[in-house]
């Protein structure tokens, strides 16, 4: 029997749930007795990532101890970042890595994955007490801020950050970070500059410094971007992230040569990362290398697999490298059982037929692409989910390439409708209007709906203002019928909504229930984190 | 010919098998830990001292290797793949704290008093993993040749460096490595103290200390005798 260490005074991990990670079965039975000592009574004890993702999935942990070496499958650093996708774990909560050298393991990881701490092995009872209860302590202070992140008030959660910066904490630079890194992901980037300035004004920090460029990246200052993305991995020519952020500027300046260079010297230093080879393989695609393309994008879909970024769409992009190989046939051949795997996956399953469909044109096999863009077309009418942006220009251009323009035409009036504000999409779409020599169609199409979207935004919130709720429920109700993915217009539409249910006499309305959750469902779908759909919860009738 | 994979295979090897030691001594060192409590909760028979010392040595033992295999796979990785420090703002008095936690039970069995003094407030600048393992290599060559007392604590510079150092009341360092204040690898060849090697450890850390690189100061490391404790002082400087 194990007698428990002394107990002094009430551990503060006492009461939380937690989840242990590690395939050596010794090492597990290790850190269960240490946190029964420690007054932990909800242990789940599991040996790889698979059981880990799926124990996760299930049930809620406040502290995750996670080895990062595991042996077969996932490592540490990949059961975290699928945790962080797919919301598996809060801001609130605690992912401590174990490992065997904490130093170079740092180095394998995204900033934005890193986990909230480090713990190496052999450590005791006392060390694993004192790192998790700064832990919670640390992010005690923080929570006030998320909570108003949580909310969408993001003005209110800056507050708090400033006046907790002000105060001086000893987790100053957490805050300051959480501050920055939350501007960045509003996409307030010279706001967000400011703040990772701010950080290496106190000491000049290598994470900031990268915010700092990441920052002048989004607002089109690439040489200063360069600059700062440079003179850090000269500093460390590990910082690999580095590497990703100056190819991407590489691409930008159309080097592409030199933006495949930098993204195979990021490989080698840190060589299974998914989106990684997925932009390698993009650029040699572009750049016509389509040997390496056909490499790269071969080790997007065995190293995706069984991952958060297995997807029909890997699957896709080999296709039509083969296909432009002139090898259809091996093209087919890849993708042949590819259906029964991703059956459950609507869009999974169009993206197949449509690259079938591209190889059997290829082929010249006339029956089967007629085939195949029935299937394509089936498909797309009988999802009901909205559909990503790029599968939906490839349902376009497949209409074009089977003849079928007048579709094609539709599909991308209703993709220039959905989308109407993100720039670097409406320059594909002219581009495939400009190739079936509908250049000027297209540009006065694109021209008319953005101007129509604003004058009927400004027209609802007019209507709104002057309590015609009614007239500018059915301006929208009308809008949603040809722009169902259009995330402002569903927002606004919401806004009236609530509005409208609001009224005393009307807060039974099921009719307008009904349609505030569509439009609800819709941008959750479109742009889960959107922090005014955040905000608008907040103020949403309560049911009586 | 060493190509580049098969370099990459030797330090994927190195790391992997590493890894795997280190969990067994993880385990070797957590199941006497347990032992240690176990044997002092006995009602019935009072275990005996030399058990008990037998059982301390166990544990210095296993700490020292894991020690000396941390600062061989960290040497390699600086050595041949041209690892960089990862700098982190570290909380001293936590940093300190969490430095003597794995060797606080030892101290306590040899009836070493260990202190720490840091001014509240203070932070470093330092990759916190690689400068906590000279920390611990330093402190447990100290725990052998000191009488009864360490004292770890913090300084802030005025040139804006910290200084972190270990002072005890033993005989102090040997004349051969005092004075230089940056001994090399050969002249601190051969200098040894009782139970290992003290000169790899000062070499990693000058190593270690000099990666530390921020707005022209360079880190470094200092030995001299004569601490207010009677014994050594080890101190590295990080910028």
């Amino acid at each position: 029997m194990v007698v428990p260490l002394q107990v002094q005074n009430e551990s503060l991990l006492k009461g939380l749930r937690f989840l242990v990670v590690d395939d050596f079965a010794a090492m597990r039975d290790m850190i269960f007795q240490m946190l029964k000592s420690l007054q932990v009574s909800e242990i789940d004890m599991v040996s790889d990532g698979k059981q880990a993702v799926s124990k996760m999935v299930l049930s809620h942990y406040d502290v995750v101890l996670c080895d990062y070496n595991l042996g077969h499958g996932k490592n540490g650093q990949q059961i975290l970042e699928e945790a962080r996708q797919r919301d598996l774990i809060r801001v609130s909560d605690i992912f401590v890595m174990i490992t065997a050298e904490s130093g170079a393991d740092m180095v394998m990881g995204a900033i934005e994955h890193r986990p909230d701490d480090y713990i190496s092995k052999p450590f005791n009872k006392e060390l694993l007490k004192n790192r998790i209860e700064r832990l919670i302590l640390r992010k005690q202070n923080l929570a006030p801020i998320v909570r108003e992140v949580t909310l969408g008030n993001i003005e209110k959660a800056l507050e708090i950050c400033d006046e907790l910066i002000a105060a001086n904490p000893k987790n100053i630079l957490e805050v300051m970070r959480y501050k920055a890194d939350m501007l960045m992901r509003e996409r307030s980037y010279l706001q967000a500059i400011d703040a990772y300035e701010a950080i290496n004004q106190r000491r000049p920090m290598p994470w900031a410094r990268l915010g700092v460029a990441v920052g002048h990246f989004h607002t089109l200052h690439y040489e200063e971007s360069y600059k700062i993305l440079t003179a850090l991995l000269s500093e460390n020519p590990h910082y690999v992230e580095c590497y990703d952020w100056l190819a991407q500027i590489e691409a930008k300046r159309d080097d592409y040569d030199r933006a495949i260079g930098l993204l195979q010297e990021a490989i080698t230093i840190s060589p299974f990362s998914v989106p990684r080879y997925r932009t390698l393989g993009e650029y040699q695609r572009k750049k016509g290398d389509l040997e390496g393309a056909e490499h790269s994008f071969t080790r997007v879909i065995s190293l995706a697999s069984e991952s958060i970024h297995e997807d029909a769409g890997n699957n896709a992009k080999l296709a039509a490298v083969l296909i432009d190989k002139g090898e259809s046939a091996k093209a087919l051949k890849a993708l042949s059982g590819l259906k029964k795997k991703y059956r459950m996956d609507p869009e999974g399953l169009l993206q197949i037929s449509l690259s079938e469909n591209r190889a059997h044109i290829a082929r010249g096999s006339d029956q089967l692409a007629q085939q195949s863009i029935d299937e394509v077309d089936k498909l797309t009418h009988r999802i009901t989910e909205p559909l990503s942006a790029s599968t939906s220009l490839e349902v376009a251009k497949a209409y074009f390439s089977n003849g079928k323009d007048d579709e094609g035409v539709e599909k991308l009036k209703e993709l220039v409708g959905n989308h109407h504000d993100d720039t670097d999409l409406l320059h594909n779409i002219e581009a495939v209007f400009d190739e079936h020599h509908l250049g000027e169609m297209g540009r006065e199409l694109i021209a008319t709906a953005k101007k129509e979207i604003v004058d009927l935004n400004n027209r609802g919130v007019t209507l709104a203002k002057q309590g015609k709720l009614n007239e500018a429920k059915t301006l929208f109700i009308n809008a949603l019928k040809s722009m169902p993915d259009n995330i402002t217009i569903n927002l606004n539409a919401a806004q009236i909504f609530v509005m409208a249910l609001k009224d005393e006499t009307n807060h039974n309305n099921y009719e307008d229930m009904e349609q505030l959750n569509r439009c609800i469902n819709r941008v959750r779908i479109l742009d889960p984190r959107n922090s005014k759909l955040a905000k608008l919860l907040t103020h949403l009738p309560k049911r009586k | 010919m060493t190509t580049d994979s098969s370099r990459d295979h030797f330090g994927a090897i190195l790391s992997s098998s590493i890894h795997d030691t280190k969990s067994s001594i993880a385990i070797v060192l957590l199941s006497l830990e347990r032992m240690i409590i176990d044997l002092r909760n006995q009602q019935v028979v009072q275990t005996p001292a030399t058990t008990l010392a037998q059982l301390g040595t166990i544990n210095y033992q296993a700490q020292r290797i894991n020690d000396h295999l941390m600062q061989l796979l960290a040497l390699y990785r600086i050595e041949k793949e041209g690892f960089k420090p990862q700098i982190q703002e570290i909380y001293m008095s936590e940093f300190l704290e969490d430095c003597t936690t794995m060797i606080a039970p030892l101290a306590e069995m040899r009836g070493i008093t260990l202190t720490l003094e840091a001014p509240a407030g203070l932070y470093g600048y330092f990759d916190p993993h690689l400068v906590s393992m000279v920390a611990h290599s330093m402190l447990s060559g100290a725990i052998i040749y000191c009488q009864s007392h360490l004292r770890l604590s913090v300084h802030a510079e005025q040139n804006g460096m910290i200084a972190i150092r270990l002072e005890d009341d033993g005989k102090g360092f040997p004349a051969a490595i005092l004075g230089k204040r940056q001994p090399s690898l050969e002249e601190l060849e051969g200098v040894s103290f009782t139970g290992g090697n003290l000169g790899l450890a000062i070499y990693f850390a000058r190593l270690v200390a000099e990666l530390h690189l921020n707005q022209g100061l360079q880190g470094g490391i200092a030995l001299a005798n004569q601490s207010s404790l009677g014994g050594g002082i080890f101190t590295i400087y990080l910028p």
